[in-house]
């Protein structure tokens, strides 16, 4: 039952002060540059805080600003603009749609839904970049999806510990 | 109650927000991957991250110098033994390449051919690795403002490293020669060959495509820089043949090269600026244009 009081009480009450505070050290923690094997399973900290927006606050979800950000990945990536924005927006879509089946488990059992709906949008993303005449880059393309959902747990409470923090001050 | 009924009505203009959105992202990507209209965008928005990226970069500065302090004073003094070292031989090295200019001045002067240009130099250093897997590319420190041109031929210490593909203001972004599909004019050291060799997509790997199967290019063989193109100067090495696979029933042989530039493993790149001094050639598509396709 933790996690519905967390959902009704903690998370509702989410300023949207904080929020941009938490989506902006989410922005630089995913800047931070690291090289080889590091960098290609690095989880993707900004998807966890899209995440946990959509689940915990869904009335407050903007998709532009999700849109927005997905853009602003995309050309500090360098990679094809458009793309992650995709993938942040499908997936903040299926965590509002489901966020009250969801909000029911623990971050340990979310993860149970996070990984397969991470796993289809991605393939969607990748199946609308071969269509718009991109070649498979192998399967590095499907790490971060572990990693990401392995991350969310520890994601979880840190947002949440910030949060409560933040309502009591 | 209330809350339900705020629910599905929010939940019913969400999804055609999604649509629309979705619609107006695959759109985007398809412009970006096709034509090159958003460049502009990339580069505005480029000059807005730059402070965001400058903060990002502080916890690698920050583990740098911390590593930096904890190096012992053995290791200093090796290395100071092994630079030095490289040192006396690159002074012999200079000392012949001097002599060697003047000689190729001297010839030069003598079959009245144009003289070669001296490309300038620029030290970037490489602030990130991108994290799309579609992509070897990397984003370094200089940009418009210091004086880096589109197409600038980056290498390192032991060859040619890539050329520069988007340039920012203060940032520019190189495309390594091991990015998939990335060409580098070439030449065989050993008979002087011409062909292209081509990024496959990881670091590890080059490869040289369209060669008959009777070529003469063998396991061993250096590949430098032909200076066709204009793009790269001539004679930098980019990489050694490590396997040719002569199946005869392909049309072509399939050689594998390894780069001789420590792709993924420096920091610091050199620019030169484009070494083009010959007349442009007819119908050719541009530098651009070419680092796409």
């Amino acid at each position: 039952m933790i996690g519905k009081i967390q959902g009704n009480t903690i998370a509702e009450s989410m300023s949207t002060k904080l929020l941009i505070v938490i989506i902006i050290v989410a922005f630089l923690m995913n800047l931070i540059p690291l090289t080889g094997w590091a960098q290609r399973v690095r989880p993707d900290i900004l998807l966890l805080v899209i995440l946990y927006w959509g689940i915990n606050s869904p009335q407050k979800v903007n998709f532009f600003v999700i849109f927005a950000l997905g853009i602003l990945s995309d050309v500090a990536n360098g990679s094809i603009i458009g793309q992650t924005s995709l993938l942040y927006l499908v997936f903040v879509f299926i965590a509002v749609a489901t966020h009250r089946r969801v909000r029911l488990f623990k971050p340990i059992g979310q993860m149970l839904y996070v990984f397969p709906a991470l796993f289809l949008v991605k393939l969607g993303t990748l199946t609308v970049l071969f269509l718009v005449g991109v070649k498979f880059p192998g399967w590095s393309y499907f790490y971060p999806v572990a990693s990401t959902v392995l991350f969310w747990p520890l994601l979880n409470s840190i947002i949440n510990l910030a949060v409560s923090s933040f309502n009591r001050s | 109650m209330q809350a339900k009924t705020a629910f599905f009505k929010q939940r019913s203009s969400i999804k055609s927000k999604l649509l629309f959105y979705i619609a107006f992202c695959i759109s985007l990507m398809y412009t970006d991957a096709r034509f090159k209209y958003l460049e502009t965008i990339r580069t505005g928005v480029t000059i807005a991250i730059h402070p965001l990226r400058t903060v990002a970069l502080i916890p690698a500065k920050l583990f740098n110098d911390i590593s930096e302090v904890f190096t012992t004073t053995t290791e200093l003094r090796r290395e100071n033994a092994r630079l030095k070292q490289i040192g006396t031989d690159s002074d012999r090295l200079l000392l012949e390449q001097k002599s060697l200019l003047v000689e190729n001045e001297n010839l030069r002067n003598l079959l009245d051919l144009i003289p070669k240009v001296q490309p300038s130099q620029t030290v970037a250093e490489i602030i990130y690795y991108t994290r799309d897997p579609f992509s070897r590319e990397v984003i370094i420190d200089r940009g418009s403002q210091n004086g880096v041109v589109l197409g600038a031929p980056a290498i390192d210490a032991y060859g040619v490293v890539g050329q520069v593909v988007r340039l920012h203001r203060w940032t520019s972004e190189i495309s390594l020669v091991t990015h998939r599909d990335h060409p580098v004019p070439v030449q065989v050291a050993r008979n002087g060959l011409r062909t292209i060799v081509f990024g496959v997509g990881y670091d590890s790997s080059l490869e040289v495509r369209f060669m008959p199967i009777d070529a003469d290019i063998k396991e061993g063989d250096t590949l430098a820089t032909s200076g066709i193109g204009g793009v790269y100067p001539a004679n930098l090495p980019v990489g050694q043949v490590t396997k040719v696979d002569r199946d005869e029933s392909f049309p072509f042989a399939r050689i594998s090269v390894k780069p001789v530039a420590k792709i993924g493993k420096h920091r610091q790149v050199l620019l030169l600026s484009r070494s083009s001094t010959f007349p442009p050639h007819p119908e050719q598509p541009n530098a651009d244009e070419r680092i796409r396709d």
